[in-house]
């Protein structure tokens, strides 16, 4: 059914697809950039790169990195999703190889040493000072238990999931969360001071 | 701040509490410039690899520990076996051969009253002599056809226990169809006929190489000791021997033993035969014995005018005939309601 639509969709490009994220729309999305459409590639962008940008962000702490990561991530999807087999909900997957991503960039040590408090970034929070502390203490921990704490914290994650993306035992997982919490609450607690 | 508040209570509280803080922390928003740019370099042909998506793999410890105990449990299986083996076969029972088709036991209880004869006490233990007596066992089903031979040397000899002078009775059983061996050797005071020390050799025992037995009596109890050749391991023998149900016999030398005993046409009386004694049931057998008559008997060995006895022990009835003219048994029948019959005859002898 996809298939046989995806067919007149492509004749008739370039398309304007409904902004709401649905499996429908999602699946001819994928069908779309599957097979090269850049306008498709776009709107796919102008769904999903909010979310994926947050995700990224919070693994690095850098907005330069995270865009990094992003530009790959949709570079990338054409190709990937010619081998996207459709589990779940596309958001889902695509957050996932973020992560992936973001994760191999910081096994190559390439993420740049910064605590990023870019002034560019993000609406204001509801508490300006509560943020920029929490910004500052997750900024300053290690890679490592930065991304066990968001994946677990923030995307919500279980300990096996993680544990098989970051390529550790279950139990190092749990291990990691504990220290980045110990970690995050000294720190905190300091700042408050 | 909301963490703080609460940051006397545990970490699991505190990430509960700064979850909500760390999901709204600031991210940037996706710009135009980084959309034209990913669409300007895919026009370029930029390409890249994403990592792949690799399938969650499940938790392997319990598939791992699953594992483990299946391979412990196969190869604990064949000691499992064994050790019910063991268990069983730590049960050993004798065989009787002369006094009973054994595997009935009569576990130290107290003959029943109807098989409180008298005593059979060796009154003329000066009639035993050393010799050597050859029987033949054989098996035979319900058409008469033998199924199964044994030959048994049985050899009695003069020697001193520990001061005491004894007959050493020595008897090499060999099975023609289980292809197995049985040594036994007792110790019997020539005095008084009682028995004084036995070893047992049965190769093989069931399932084992072979089973041995060693039985010392002294008073009224029976000491020893019980091994198997494949088998560390030994299993203690101590037993009561109630005096009042002696006097106390060993199977193999029932055909001896009542060359010491006068027998007459009214003659009646019961022995215990002995057993290996390594578990309860197997300790002692009460046998009955009564002269029902007499009989010229024709065995290998010759023609000879016989007592007939009847022997009745606690799993059956035996027929036998003792050669009058020196209590020796000639020839034991066992016939069995399915019609089997089991006969041990006097094929040969010297001395006695």
């Amino acid at each position: 059914m996809i298939r046989g639509r995806l067919v007149l969709v492509a004749a008739t490009a370039p398309v304007t697809l409904p902004s709401d994220p649905t499996a429908e729309t999602d699946a001819l999305l994928v069908a779309l950039v599957a097979s090269g459409d850049r306008v498709a590639l776009g709107a796919l962008y102008d769904r999903y790169a909010i979310v994926l940008l947050g995700v990224a962000y919070r693994l690095l702490m850098s907005s330069a990195d995270a865009e990094d990561v992003v530009h790959d991530v949709f570079v990338g999807l054409p190709e990937a999703f010619r081998k996207y087999q459709e589990r779940g909900a596309l958001a889902s997957w695509l957050k996932r190889v973020t992560v992936r991503v973001v994760l191999s960039r910081l096994r190559r040590a390439e993420v740049r040493a910064t605590i990023a408090l870019d002034a560019s970034v993000g609406a204001p929070p509801r508490d300006h000072d509560a943020a920029i502390d929490l910004d500052a203490a997750v900024a300053s921990l290690t890679p490592s238990l930065r991304a066990v704490l968001v994946l677990k914290e923030v995307e919500g994650y279980s300990h096996a999931e993680i544990a098989e993306m970051v390529g550790i035992s279950v139990a190092a997982s749990k291990v990691r969360l504990h220290r980045a919490l110990r970690a995050l609450r000294a720190m905190l607690e300091d700042l408050e001071r | 701040m909301i963490w703080f508040v609460k940051r006397d209570r545990a970490l699991e509280t505190f990430a509960e509490a700064i979850r909500q803080e760390l999901a709204a922390l600031r991210t940037p928003p996706p710009s135009a410039e980084l959309r034209d740019r990913i669409l300007a370099d895919r026009a370029t042909g930029a390409r890249v690899i994403l990592p792949a998506e690799r399938t969650l793999r499940r938790p392997m410890a319990p598939y791992l520990l699953a594992a483990v105990l299946v391979v412990a449990a196969v190869l604990a299986l064949p000691f499992y076996r064994q050790t019910k083996d063991d268990a069983r076969d730590a049960e050993p029972t004798s065989p009787l051969s002369y006094l009973g088709g054994g595997g009935v036991a009569r576990a130290q209880e107290p003959p029943p009253i109807e098989w409180r004869l008298p005593a059979a006490l060796p009154a003329r233990a000066e009639r035993v002599h050393a010799g050597t007596l050859e029987y033949l066992r054989s098996w035979s089903d319900s058409s008469g056809r033998v199924v199964r031979r044994a030959t048994s040397v049985l050899t009695v000899s003069a020697e001193t226990a520990a001061t005491i002078p004894a007959w050493r009775v020595v008897e090499i059983g060999r099975d023609s169809v289980a292809g197995g061996t049985t040594a036994e050797t007792l110790l019997v005071a020539q005095r008084d006929l009682r028995l004084l020390a036995r070893a047992v050799h049965v190769r093989p025992y069931r399932k084992w190489n072979g089973i041995n037995i060693q039985q010392r009596l002294t008073g009224d109890s029976v000491n020893g000791r019980m091994t198997l050749d494949d088998v560390q391991g030994m299993r203690r023998i101590a037993r009561r021997l109630p005096p009042a149900y002696a006097p106390y016999v060993a199977d193999l030398f029932s055909p001896i033993y009542l060359a010491a005993v006068p027998l007459d046409r009214q003659w009646t009386g019961r022995v215990m035969v002995l057993g290996w004694a390594v578990v309860p049931k197997d300790v002692f057998y009460p046998v009955e014995l009564r002269v029902t008559g007499e009989q010229l008997l024709t065995v290998p060995a010759g023609r000879f005018d016989c007592w007939t006895l009847s022997i009745r022990y606690p799993g059956g009835v035996l027929e036998s005939w003792i050669r009058k003219s020196d209590g020796i048994a000639l020839r034991v029948v066992e016939r069995r309601r399915n019609g089997d019959e089991r006969v041990v005859t006097l094929v040969r002898e010297a001395g006695l």
